[in-house]
């Protein structure tokens, strides 16, 4: 059945193809791929860019880094995917590799102070440019307010250990399942369930004092 | 051991399992949950969910209670407990309160030139010509063995060229003629000599001489007495 529209889609040109491409799972995208079909890299793409960047950026706390790493897993993927096996998730094997390269780049940074400096930096920046409002409608007070609540979030996870941070991004912004979760970091089920729980108690015993 | 069920009252769907009152009750607002309806009830085969549970119990199943993972009879155990414990059910309320932030994080959207910059980077990774494996990942461990193989190849061309690996003959001296050495018969002096240096005294007491000496010695010392006599 996915074969079929496959080969649909690789026949097809242009637009068309697009659209048959946008119903296809992300084995049968990888298989057109695979096949010739370029413009199956660019659904790929589409479906991962935003997902994985939220990942990263949650990971790492960069916003134009996780953009760089985002772009640097497309272009493994792209080199790569003939050696994926496509018995496995497309999603976990893209995300195994996202989560490396965070990793990397959050080892890379902890040996230099000079990123680190760069962080604070942008983040210095970004407290002294003016307050954009996204939507005419609401109050100054509201958009300060939702402003710092997210700002207190963002710090909040910052201040968890790395590899609770991982777990704790898959899970609760990425829904991953926790066998998925496993095996894109590389341990057991248990203790996956050990460091969500850890996570997630950190997380509340770190944002409660602001919240009362 | 069956607990005894609570409440007598046959259980009704749509109203909670516990108190029998019906759910959307603000005074219980932890089991609306939509799942327990016509799957749990109080009496019957369903009563194993009434041992009481502690609040270790509690919190070790509390990330599977969260994530909707647990059977349907431990979620009611977690939900009497909640009812039961101030502590725990303020624990659940922090956590929940607090994942509700986080998963309500608004999402971070790639720029516009996203995949424009991509395909750049893939383009020129494509027309950039192949470098050969050991300039692209640098020395691994196939260029390691030869390097190392060569410098063992030419150590050991330059060991056999100065003939260091040739093997050691043992020493032959020229034949000797071996005669026996006179015997020397020593001097009264030498052996005074002798005997006063190992026991630090200029002169050795005569009980000395007659028990520690040798006998040759103290044949010597007598003789040399009479002579001075």
């Amino acid at each position: 059945m996915a074969d079929v529209a496959i080969k649909r889609a690789v026949s097809l040109p242009g637009a068309a193809v697009r659209e048959r491409l946008r119903t296809l799972d992300d084995s049968a995208v990888v298989t057109a791929f695979l096949g010739g079909e370029e413009r199956a890299f660019q659904e790929l793409v589409e479906r991962y860019q935003t997902r994985l960047l939220n990942f990263v950026y949650r990971t790492i706390g960069d916003r134009e880094k996780a953009e760089d790493l985002v772009q640097e897993v497309f272009i493994r993927v792209h080199r790569h995917l003939h050696r994926f096996d496509r018995s496995k998730k497309f999603s976990t094997w893209i995300y195994t590799i996202a989560s490396n390269l965070a990793k990397n780049e959050l080892r890379n940074r902890s040996r230099n102070p000079l990123v680190l400096f760069q962080t604070i930096k942008k983040n210095w920046q970004d407290e002294e440019r003016p307050l954009q409002f996204e939507d005419s409608n609401s109050r100054p007070d509201d958009m300060y307010r939702k402003r710092h609540l997210r700002e207190l979030v963002e710090e909040s996870v910052e201040r968890l250990p790395e590899h609770h941070k991982q777990v704790f991004i898959l899970r609760e912004l990425e829904g991953k399942s926790y066998e998925e979760i496993a095996e894109i970091t590389a341990c057991n089920l248990g203790t996956v369930k050990s460091r969500l729980n850890r996570a997630r108690n950190s997380f509340a015993e770190i944002i409660a004092p602001a919240l009362d | 051991m069956t607990p005894a069920c609570s409440s007598s009252r046959a259980w009704q769907p749509g109203s909670c399992v516990t108190c029998g009152n019906p759910f959307r009750d603000a005074a219980h607002p932890r089991i609306l949950e939509p799942r327990l309806h016509g799957r749990v009830r109080l009496c019957g085969s369903y009563v194993g969910f009434f041992s009481p549970m502690d609040c270790r119990a509690f919190r070790n199943q509390h990330v599977a209670y969260v994530d909707d993972f647990l059977p349907g009879e431990a979620v009611v155990a977690m939900q009497r407990h909640l009812l039961e414990c101030e502590r725990c059910a303020a624990h659940d309320a922090k956590i929940r309160r607090s994942l509700l932030l986080f998963r309500n994080l608004p999402p971070v959207e790639t720029s516009p030139d996203f995949y424009s910059r991509l395909s750049a980077r893939i383009e020129s990774e494509r027309a950039a010509p192949k470098q050969p494996m050991f300039a692209a990942r640098g020395p691994g461990i196939g260029m390691f063995m030869g390097v190392a193989a060569s410098v063992v190849t030419v150590g050991y061309l330059a060991a056999a060229s100065l003939h260091w690996t040739a093997p050691r003959g043992d020493v032959v001296l020229a034949p000797v003629v071996a005669t026996e050495p006179a015997v020397v018969a020593p001097s009264v002096e030498n052996q005074a000599l002798v005997a006063s240096v190992s026991a630090g005294m200029p002169v050795w007491p005569m009980v000395l001489f007659a028990e520690q000496a040798p006998m040759r010695f103290a044949q010597v010392q007598f003789t040399r007495a009479s002579w001075k006599r």
